[in-house]
């Protein structure tokens, strides 16, 4: 799992790539929260375009970035999620708590 | 009574990084019935789950094999079995609810009910001590056999 970073202004994009299972969560949840307590930006962006398959260990991980976006006050939106992770998230009502966006909106 | 068409046993050790293998290896095995990207995904997701769930729960503190087998029929259905020798499941129904684990903050408690959801049928047998297994069949909408 790769976890690339670019900040603009208020923005700050987080990228992942790869596919988000048990064994590469942890790692990713990691670096998203000390991405976002080092920056302390007012708005986070999370894009999964580069991630093409997660299990429900990736629906912690979205939350988890969720989580440290708004525990500073910071908007949150996940990016690009393609079919496979997004019928897992919906699964677990992510989509009721996160605002999915496509790249045109970043 | 459906005919069997082809099936494949594999056994590896419970380490996280045979996650990804046993679901690429199950996807791989069931391109014979031309599913569906959606079939495959579904079918991917089920067995990370299941596997994940033997790795994380049955083989909690210590590290043991598990078996996958994956059956394809005629018919277009496929059944995966994933077993473990591990600790067991005390409570089956309370296991399968939504949200609940037992697997700390970084788990969801979402493995069995999306392996309910992106399969057809799921089956759990468990016995404390003794291990787990997980069958789940789906029937796929087999283009050929349209």
């Amino acid at each position: 799992m790769n976890v690339t970073h670019d900040r603009q202004g208020g923005l700050l994009k987080i990228s992942l790539e790869g596919e988000l299972d048990h064994h590469s969560a942890s790692q990713a949840s990691q670096r998203i929260r000390e991405l976002i307590a080092s920056e302390l930006p007012p708005r986070v962006v999370l894009d999964l375009y580069s991630v093409p398959f997660m299990d429900s260990s990736g629906i912690m991980v979205v939350m988890g970035g969720y989580r440290a976006a708004s525990e500073i006050g910071s908007g949150f939106e996940a990016a690009n999620v393609r079919p496979q992770p997004m019928k897992v998230l919906k699964a677990a009502a992510v989509d009721k708590l996160i605002h999915f966006i496509q790249e045109k909106d970043i | 009574m459906k005919r069997e068409m082809n099936r494949s046993v594999i056994r590896f050790p419970s380490k996280s990084a045979n996650e990804s293998y046993a679901r690429s290896a199950a996807a791989a095995f069931a391109a014979q019935l031309d599913p569906t990207l959606d079939e495959l995904g579904d079918i991917k997701t089920a067995v990370s789950e299941a596997v994940t769930n033997a790795i994380v729960h049955g083989y909690r503190d210590t590290m043991g094999y598990i078996t996958m087998t994956v059956v394809l029929y005629e018919d277009g259905y496929i059944e995966i079995t994933v077993a473990d020798k591990g600790c067991g499941i005390a409570d089956i129904e309370t296991a399968r609810q939504p949200l609940f684990t037992t697997g700390g903050a970084e788990r969801s408690g979402m493995g069995f009910t999306i392996m309910d959801s992106f399969m057809d049928s799921l089956k759990v047998r468990s016995k404390e001590g003794k291990g787990t297994t997980v069958v789940m069949g789906k029937r796929l909408n087999v283009r050929r056999y349209r």
